[in-house]
Order: structure tokens, then C-alpha cells, then sequence
């Protein structure tokens, strides 16, 4: 399942402020986003706001799709902007990542990573590129983090989010592309919702940190095609025809005991 | 006759919305970091959690019937409470079951060094169960009555055992 955001300005879903998810540096997300429309400055997703102290956010910027992203620093903020239009195709999904680390090289504070369903992700192109300066700001006190708006709850992602991940580290590249077909919990995870498998009840989070979101106005929607969310299935045949004499044939086929989703009209 | 065994979990499973359990690379609590495959781990609470399971019982299924969870911990003392509520039926039958059919639990003793696997199995009403149905059913670590363990428990598997006669 997947939420639908910008039926309303303000959808959003909210995850209470703790010690997980706080100022973090480095940070590392991982989202799949189906824009239906592209609008300037709609929200992907923030924590803390640009006039109460510090902030991360991530939103679209202009109306052909590149993305923008900003956290605040003591001396200067950082500021990446695409050029590449990542988002240039709506009513499609996009695997989005976004990366942040203050000691970082020049040039790479931030990345942005951006695949689709057919496509390896792969770090996209920037017009603007500025890492800002000293430490990372904290957020205001109970700041929570907003997937598909921010604090304001007035620039609501137009489209579906499908899932949102978040690390307290910097994911390389080939991790964020290990997490793109299958997002699983890895070594610093500490958001994973697939949205929308509980409607819009409360949306638990999978990480075991407790950082469950809180629905305000999105509608549940089908999940992007990615196979089972959960499930040990991904790396087998999703279809046996017929004809197979026994059990313990199949498994001499396969190498194991059956463990997914197959049609299986015979043993 | 013969006894067989089959991984039964697939696609359809899916943890419940505690939050308090997830699936995760074995590599995260495993020191020697050998096999990357997911395993799912049941947080230490004092709720019942669950992870929920589909499966077709296989057309030469006729009695038997055993549902085994093979688990390890990191702890080395306490008792672990598995419950295995399950409703079977023909899959032409309701799918949307208002109560479960049987409810089934086990006691196991935590391994005695950590990291060892341990295998919990619970029997259930043959009766219950026929080829070709469509069993669909929760595995629980039972926080909220006697799991006495004071750690996650990692499930490796979860087993479907039975006989052909």
C-alpha cells in the first residue's frame, strides 16, 4: 500500500521528535514517491523549521522536476538543487534518496539519488551545490519529522509515498541501491514505514525504534510494484505451471524447500 | 510414507503494526557476518506480537500437521512463549475468518549459549488442516503471558511438517 498526499495542502504524517531521529549528521533517506504533479516547494519531507533554529528539508523545486534540499548549519546553510530533472515524469515511481554529512568532502555534503522501477538508482546532477559551514544546528525542542509536508503542514507532496527509511549514517551508493527493490533494515535504520499497510491508522514504524507517523488527511493507495513488502520470496520463479511429481522433486529443482507465492497446481 | 517440511514463509507475510517486529539482514546480530539473508526479529515486550502467515498445504498433506519455528537469542536463560493462532480452509471457503480455528502455543527454554538455534513446535489438529486449503495464521511471541527471555528472538524459519499417510 502506499498514501496518497495533496488532496489537501496539509496531508501529512507526523513522527514524534526522539533521540533517533533528532540533528542528526550524518543521515541518510531512502523514500519511493509517485508525483501526480509537480509544484514548487512541496514537501518530501522536513524536521524542524527554517525560522525556529535548525532544519533538514527535502521538496521539489520549480515544476520540472529537480529537488531541492537544505540543512541548517551554524555558519552558513547547505543548499543543493538539481539540475537534472530526477522527477521530470509524473504519475510514475521514483526511488529517492537523499544523503547528508557535514564532513563531507567539498561537493559532497549532500547527495541525491534517484532510480525508478526499471532503473538503478544512480546520484543525480546539481546546479547548485553549496555545503554551507559549521556544525549542524539543532532542532527546536519536540520538532517532529513530516513525511509528504513540513511543520507548517501547508505544502503537502502532490502524489503517492510509498516508503520512507531513514538511517543515522550515510548509505554509499551501493547500499542505497541495495535498499532500492527491497528495503530491509540494515546497520542504522531508524524509520522504516511501508505506508499505508496499516490504512491510515497509525503507521508503525519496522525499524524496532518506536518512530511510528501519525496520518493527517492522506488516503491509502496501492503500493509501488516492488513484490512483497515483507515477505523471504524475492529471488524465485513466481509461477510453476503444472506437472511437478513431488515435493521432494521440486526441491531437487530447486535447491530448497518452496517458499513463496507460486501457483503450484501439483506437487 | 514419508515426512515432509517446507518454509511457509512467503509473500503474504507481513508483521503486525506493533512495530515490534521487522525483518533484518542476519549480519546485524550475527558476529562472523558469513550470510546476508533476512531473518525476523521479535522485540523483547510485554504485548503479543505477531507476524502474519499465508500458505496453500500441499496436495499430498494428510496428517500431522506441525508448525516449527526455529529461532536463537542472545540470551542464555528464560523461557520463550510462541503461539501459532491459524484458521484452514478450502480456498473456495471464506477467506475472512471470524475467529481462529486453533490456537496453538509452546514453552521453549532459551539456548544454552547464544546465537544457538532452537526449534519450538507446536502439533495441530490433523482434522483442522486438508490438502490444498489455504491455511492463513499469526506466529506470536506471547510478551503479554510467561516469555520470560529479557531479549529480541531472531526466527531463522518457520516450518510446515507433516505426513503423506
Amino acid at each position: 500500500m502506499a498514501l496518497t498526499f495533496g488532496g489537501a495542502s496539509s496531508d501529512r504524517v507526523e513522527i514524534t521528535a526522539a533521540s533517533s531521529i533528532n540533528d542528526l549528521n550524518p543521515f541518510t533517506i531512502v523514500m519511493w514517491v509517485y508525483p501526480t504533479s509537480l509544484v514548487n516547494n512541496k514537501k518530501l519531507c522536513q524536521k524542524g523549521l527554517f525560522a525556529t533554529g535548525g532544519f533538514f528539508g527535502w521538496n521539489l523545486n520549480g515544476t520540472g522536476g529537480n529537488l531541492e534540499t537544505s540543512v541548517r548549519r551554524a555558519g552558513a546553510s547547505t543548499s543543493y538543487i538539481t539540475n537534472s530533472t530526477p522527477l521530470a515524469i509524473t504519475n510514475k515511481w521514483y526511488c529517492v534518496a537523499l544523503t547528508y554529512n557535514s564532513a563531507a568532502s567539498a561537493g559532497q555534503v549532500h547527495n541525491m539519488y534517484i532510480g525508478d522501477l526499471t532503473t538503478i538508482v544512480s546520484e543525480a546532477t546539481y546546479g547548485t551545490a553549496t555545503d554551507g559551514s559549521g556544525s549542524t544546528s539543532a532542532q527546536a525542542a519536540g520538532e517532529k519529522l513530516y513525511v509528504g509536508n513540513f511543520g507548517s503542514a501547508n505544502q503537502a507532496f502532490p502524489g503517492h509515498i510509498a516508503f520512507f527509511g531513514m538511517w543515522n549514517r550515510e548509505l554509499s551508493l551501493g547500499e542505497v541501491q541495495d535498499q532500492q527493490f527491497q528495503p530491509h533494515k540494515t546497520s542504522g535504520n531508524v524509520v522504516f514505514i511501508h505506508l499505508g499497510f496499516n490504512g491510515t491508522s497509525t503507521q508503525p514504524d519496522w525499524s524496532g525504534n518506536g518512530n511510528a507517523g501519525t496520518v493527517t488527511g492522506a488516503s491509502q493507495s496501492a503500493h509501488v510494484p516492488l513484490g512483497p513488502p515483507f515477505g523471504l520470496s524475492r529471488h524465485f520463479p513466481y509461477t510453476v505451471a503444472a506437472a511437478v511429481p513431488s515435493l521432494d522433486s521440486w526441491y531437487q529443482l530447486t535447491g530448497g524447500p518452496v517458499r513463496e507465492n507460486h501457483i503450484v497446481t501439483s506437487y | 510414507m514419508a515426512t515432509h517440511r517446507l518454509s511457509i514463509l512467503g509473500f503474504a507475510t507481513l508483521p503486525d503494526a506493533s512495530g515490534n517486529v521487522w525483518f533484518e539482514p542476519a549480519v546485524l546480530t550475527q558476529t562472523n557476518d558469513r550470510y546476508p539473508g533476512l531473518v525476523a526479529r521479535f522485540k523483547d515486550t510485554g504485548t503479543k506480537d505477531s507476524l502474519g502467515i499465508r500458505f496453500p498445504v500441499p496436495n499430498n498433506y494428510v496428517s500431522a500437521p506441525v508448525i516449527e519455528v526455529i529461532w536463537t537469542t542472545t540470551a542464555t536463560s528464560g523461557n520463550a512463549i510462541w503461539d501459532f493462532d491459524y484458521s484452514s480452509a478450502a480456498k473456495t471457503a471464506s477467506l475472512d475468518p471470524s475467529a481462529d480455528e486453533e490456537s496453538l502455543t509452546v514453552t521453549t527454554a532459551a539456548p544454552g549459549s547464544s546465537q544457538t538455534g532452537v526449534a519450538s513446535q507446536m502439533s495441530a489438529t490433523a482434522a483442522n488442516i486438508a490438502a490444498n486449503d489455504i491455511l492463513q495464521g499469526k506466529l506470536s511471541r506471547d510478551g503479554a503471558s510467561s516469555d520470560t527471555i529479557a531479549a529480541d528472538l531472531v526466527v531463522y524459519d518457520v516450518i510446515f511438517q507433516y505426513s503423506d499417510v
